[in-house]
């Protein structure tokens, strides 16, 4: 082949060729194995979840306040409260005794060693007792 | 580039990502294919090739920072996996690279899916002889007629080194073509 200049020469090709259809079917077959691309569904626990969890945590220790107080004894409470009253208190034993009621006087208790017969003579003592009974 | 940092944000996002990917592949599909068969030279191993590419192409889009165009960064990929995959081919016959492709083209005639004419022939042969780097400048400004800013943008070479390799390629070309 004499004075063969490639420029100058028509185009060569580089003669491979593919089967037909081959790009259109190549197309197809590899969107395939792409995603459709469907919207990510985000639920709302899970893109909440942090604020959740802390709710969680507070309504629980919230409840639980109530509960431990509970556990303790109203008796040590009352005691507590008489207590505070009894030294606090400007409140007269007469005051008190006014605004005893029915049901009160009723649940009151007293134990007391003494007799019947030591009482009516301490009763008997008492000069001013038929003022005390009638006021 | 507006125009392409818009293309890259849908190839992206989950809700256009389908159909932008099938705009890619209309755009790249052809040309990465023969890039790829220019390469390999064989059709299965060039569908294999591309089947690979895209799928590297769609994988590693989210890392894909923008530093360079979205088709030399497409045709790196390209080239990395065709020449990954004959090394391989390679390895499994136990050759090189170099003789495993010149016995294909030694073989082209007998290829289903090559229907060149001597001339086209005498071409492939001549251009097998060539060092690898003239080799690829060659098939990519020859065959593939991409430009040399292009084809710098590809390979990581500047203009003037590529100018270079072709005018080499093309005179040892011609002198092959003269020995027949």
């Amino acid at each position: 082949m004499k004075d063969f200049k490639l420029p100058d020469e028509p185009k060569i090709t580089s003669g491979f060729t593919t089967p037909e259809f081959y790009f259109e079917q190549f197309s197809k077959k590899l969107l395939s194995q792409i995603p459709k691309g469907e919207p990510k569904v985000i639920s709302f626990w899970s893109q909440h979840k942090n604020w959740m969890f802390a709710a969680a945590a507070i309504i629980t220790v919230s409840f639980s306040i109530p509960l431990m107080n509970i556990s303790n004894s109203d008796e040590v409470q009352t005691t507590e409260i008489e207590n505070y009253l009894y030294y606090y208190s400007t409140i007269t034993d007469d005051e008190i005794i006014d605004h005893l009621d029915e049901s009160d006087l009723n649940n009151i208790t007293i134990e007391s060693q003494v007799t019947d017969e030591t009482l009516e003579t301490i009763l008997m003592e008492e000069s001013d007792i038929e003022y005390q009974l009638t006021n | 580039m507006q125009e392409e940092k818009e293309f890259i944000l849908q190839l992206s996002d989950p809700q256009t990502q389908h159909k932008a990917f099938e705009r890619l592949l209309q755009l790249y599909q052809k040309p990465l294919y023969h890039h790829i068969r220019n390469i390999v030279l064989n059709h299965d191993d060039a569908d294999d090739v591309l089947q690979n590419t895209f799928i590297k192409v769609f994988n590693y889009l989210k890392d894909f920072k923008g530093d360079s165009k979205l088709f030399s960064w497409m045709y790196r990929i390209a080239t990395n996996e065709a020449l990954t995959f004959i090394q391989q081919k390679a390895k499994r016959n136990g050759t090189t690279s170099v003789a495993l492709q010149s016995k294909a083209i030694e073989n082209l005639t007998s290829d289903a899916y090559f229907d060149g004419n001597e001339i086209q022939l005498k071409l492939q042969k001549a251009i097998v002889r060539l060092p690898e780097k003239q080799l690829r400048v060659f098939k990519m400004k020859y065959f593939e007629e991409l430009k040399y800013e292009e084809i710098s943008e590809i390979v990581g070479t500047s203009v003037g080194a590529l100018k270079a390799s072709y005018h080499h390629a093309v005179k040892k070309i011609e002198e092959f073509l003269k020995e027949d």
